[in-house]
């Protein structure tokens, strides 16, 4: 008898917990679809829900207030969804706050967002209320333009990619300036050149600074030449001469310059040599064309030497390069 | 002693397809007897003895037992005169998920409105009639094959029944428990007053115990009469059952 | 021919066998409706199969969920799911692989034990002995018994639920560094009544479905002990094949009333 109460016990130890099991299950999953708790009833209308169900959760500034409660057909065009809030957030959220449907992620089930509108204050919301919707992007949407994004990056990255190779296989300007070595060192050289100038000329103006502060205005033949008004004119002819000389110096390179130009294009023979590729095809030609001659030529030697009508010349010739190596 | 008789059985009939099994069998027990029936093994004594409490249909006659059509009754009917028969199974058929006590309190409970503590007596009463009063808290794989005998003998006998039958009490038993059993089943026939059909192949325990004897021979009751005459007699089927 | 007529055979003692046990279902809820009810039993059968099997079925669900989470976790990680697993594995473990894994284990547990015992019942007479004590054997046997296991094994099934989302949040604590509260927070965002529901009362028909061919495997066993070993190893063979078709039957009625 003791036994048997003693099993019932543990039976019904193990019954309750199993319902207790199973009604905190159900009780959560409730609280969740807020079936037990105090909650208001509002709507909205969309043109479209983008796949929403009922039970999927409604969010107010990413809180979960709420479930989905039913989705229906007002006509061909509109979808009221109704939804269930909590009393407690319902309390906080404005009648002017506006209704969205997102997804919940990139995988995830959809949501119903509510969103603060920041227009005047007005009244909360209350039970059968309706929320303005507004729609925005759907997933797909989404990734569709995503896609042509991702296309668009795609041939950018491409062309790109063209570039770059011909920089690196030195075409073009920015080619040559990449990669001609001798430019760069020339560059070098001459940004040397102009530091040991710069030097150069530091060190003349202090030396001239030292010789204009040795020189007594009065008393020297610098005084003098300065302050001689004929030895002056003698010398600003000297400089005008100088000016002369220089100005034709540049007129001289301007026409080596001009000179150096039509080298590089196309005109003049001498461009020609240079630059037409065919005119070295030519004279390969000829060149190769020699080459065969001679070959040919001595080849014709060559059957000569053995033909009977000079064969005796050549014994001779023979002859006497061996008799001369003797000799020596 | 022939005065009353509590089980008659008319013209029984019973096949299972086409092998019939019983054909036109009749017995009858009178108060206070204990019938001995003999036979071959497949000769149809069990089968008769389920069809005797309903535990099987039979195809035609009729079974009275304490005056009352058995195949006219409804279940609830059955199960009332059922407690007036009690049963001894050949291989004793204790239930064997519950302890000894369990097993005499079994019918008792469902039978008898009794307090707990008249259940209790009767349990002890059971036990020491058959003087097992130590094995009261064992389970029946906990006995040997002769105590479970005496134990099921003691179940069968807690309801007081008027009518008891014995399925082969002494098979597969050593020569000396079966006497005790067969020892044991006089002394309650003496105390409680009861008839019983005995069913058995063994001659000795048909020697001792049995007023009249019954020997069935293909589904029919071959011959009749106390075991002396039996014994005596010079028919070779029934010299068969002797040896 | 002869290989013909060995189908016929096997077809029609087939269709004898399910004809059997639809009249052995009748008489199961007729004698279930009518009195007296073994009540006693009732409990004792409860305790036996309930009490007894929650050691077997919290052990395999916790393992199961242990497991179930070790083997997903990877695959989730590839998709960089991760955080999706408590609800992926609560609502596998809620809907189909817990119900069904434990109703496997309990056809196993308590049908073998079920189809053994009354077959040997039925073997050394104990049934018959119990039919002639003017006991209805049926009633006190098969009745107490279906109905127990019909009422324990959702009980097992939730308990086994539970360990078994316990057995992964474990995982997840370890593996994910996910808190047990954010793991239950998501396991009931994740979950709803059309999961638990139907799963619940699926349960139900499993746990019946159990005790039926247990019982009438036993009930109706045939004599000697080979039958005995038969009766309850094609209780659970039987009962095996049954519980995936009702499965099926289930899932395929909750498909049609909640889509």
């Amino acid at each position: 008898m003791k036994s048997n109460s003693a099993q019932n016990i543990k039976l019904g130890v193990l019954i309750i917990s199993g319902l207790i099991i199973f009604t905190l299950g159900v009780f959560f999953i409730g609280n969740k679809q807020n079936l037990f708790g105090d909650s208001i009833l509002v709507s909205s209308v969309f043109k479209n829900v983008n796949g929403l169900q009922s039970g999927n959760n409604v969010r107010y500034s990413g809180v979960n207030v709420g479930t989905v409660k039913e989705i229906k057909f007002l006509n061909d065009t509109a979808i009221c969804v109704d939804m269930l809030i909590n009393r407690e957030a319902g309390n906080l959220i404005k009648n002017n706050a506006l209704a969205t449907i997102n997804s919940d992620g990139l995988v995830g089930s959809m949501v119903l967002n509510i969103l603060p509108s920041s227009q005047a204050p007005s009244p909360t919301i209350k039970e059968g209320d309706t929320l303005a919707s507004i729609s925005q992007v759907a997933t797909a949407d989404m990734l569709n333009t995503l896609n042509k994004t991702n296309e668009n990056a795609a041939l950018l990255t491409q062309d790109l990619l063209k570039i770059t190779n011909s920089i690196n296989s030195g075409e073009g300007v920015l080619g040559d300036l990449l990669k001609d070595k001798t430019l760069a060192k020339n560059v070098q050289e001459s940004v040397e050149n102009l530091n040991e100038t710069t030097k150069s000329a530091r060190l003349g103006l202090a030396k001239l600074n030292g010789i204009l502060n040795n020189v007594d205005y009065e008393n020297s033949v610098a005084g003098l030449l300065l302050s001689d008004t004929s030895a002056q004119k003698s010398f600003s002819t000297i400089i005008k001469d100088l000016e002369k000389t220089s100005s034709q110096i540049k007129g001289i390179s301007v026409d080596l310059g001009e000179f150096s130009n039509n080298l590089n294009s196309e005109k003049g023979a001498l461009n020609y040599v240079l630059k037409d590729s065919s005119f070295v095809n030519h004279l390969d030609q000829s060149m190769e064309n020699i080459e065969e001659a001679t070959h040919r030529f001595n080849e014709n030697m060559e059957a000569l030497k053995h033909n009977i009508l000079f064969r005796g010349y050549f014994r001779k010739l023979e002859r006497q390069k061996a008799r001369a190596e003797k000799e020596n | 002693m022939e005065n009353k008789a509590v089980i008659e059985i008319k013209e029984l009939y019973k096949s299972f397809g086409a092998v019939e099994v019983l054909k036109d069998f009749n017995l009858n027990l009178f108060e206070g007897e204990n019938l001995v029936l003999m036979g071959k093994s497949g000769s149809g004594k069990s089968v008769m003895i389920k069809c005797l409490v309903g535990l099987m249909d039979f195809d035609r006659g009729s079974i009275k037992v304490l005056g009352k059509d058995i195949s006219k009754m409804k279940q609830n009917e059955l199960d009332e005169i059922r407690t007036d028969i009690g049963f001894l199974f050949q291989g004793s058929a204790l239930y064997d998920s519950m302890t000894v006590r369990e097993n005499l309190e079994f019918p008792l409970r469902r039978h008898r409105k009794n307090s707990e503590r008249k259940t209790e007596e009767l349990v002890k009463e059971a036990l020491e009639n058959v003087g097992l009063q130590q094995t009261i808290d064992l389970m029946p794989a906990e006995l040997s094959g002769g105590m479970q005998r005496r134990i099921a003998l003691a179940r069968a006998l807690i309801l007081k029944p008027k009518i008891i039958i014995y399925d082969e009490p002494t098979t597969g038993l050593d020569p000396i428990t079966a006497k005790e059993i067969i020892l044991l089943m006089m002394n309650i026939q003496k105390k409680y007053a009861t008839s019983s059909i005995i069913i058995t192949h063994d001659v000795d325990c048909a020697r001792v115990i049995s007023n009249r004897m019954i020997l069935l021979l293909d589904g029919k009751n071959y011959a009749e009469g106390t075991f002396n005459e039996l014994a005596a007699s010079g028919d070779p089927k029934i010299k068969a059952f002797f040896k | 021919m002869k290989i013909l007529s060995s189908y016929q055979s096997g077809l029609s003692s087939f269709f004898l066998e399910i004809g059997e046990m639809g009249k052995f279902t009748g008489r199961y809820f007729r004698e279930l409706f009518s009195r007296p009810f073994e009540f006693r039993e009732f409990l004792k059968q409860c305790y036996q199969m309930g009490n007894k099997s929650l050691l077997l079925v919290s052990v395999t669900g916790f393992i199961l969920g242990l497991v179930f989470t070790l083997q997903s976790r990877p695959t989730l990680m590839e998709f960089g799911a991760v955080s999706w697993m408590p609800s992926m594995i609560s609502i596998s473990i809620v809907r189909e692989i817990g119900p069904v894994i434990i109703a496997l284990i309990c056809a196993g547990r308590i049908g073998s034990s079920i189809g053994a015992e009354l077959g040997s019942m039925r073997v050394t007479e104990q049934i018959d002995a119990m039919e002639v004590s003017g006991t209805n054997p049926f009633k006190f046997l098969v009745v107490t018994r279906i109905l127990s296991a019909t009422c324990m094994l959702p009980i097992l099934v939730i308990v086994g639920d539970f360990v078994a989302l316990i057995g992964s949040a474990i995982i997840e604590n370890i593996k994910g560094d996910v808190s047990f509260t954010l793991y239950f927070n998501q396991v009931f965002a994740a979950l709803e009544f059309t999961d638990l529901l139907p799963a619940t009362v699926k349960t139900f028909f499993f746990g019946f479905a159990i005790g039926l061919v247990g019982c009438f495997k036993g009930y109706n066993s045939k004599k000697g002990t080979a039958g005995v070993g038969k009766a309850s190893n094609s209780a659970v063979v039987f009962t095996s094949m049954l519980l995936f078709v009702l499965d099926f039957i289930a899932v395929f009625i909750t498909d049609i009333f909640y889509n």
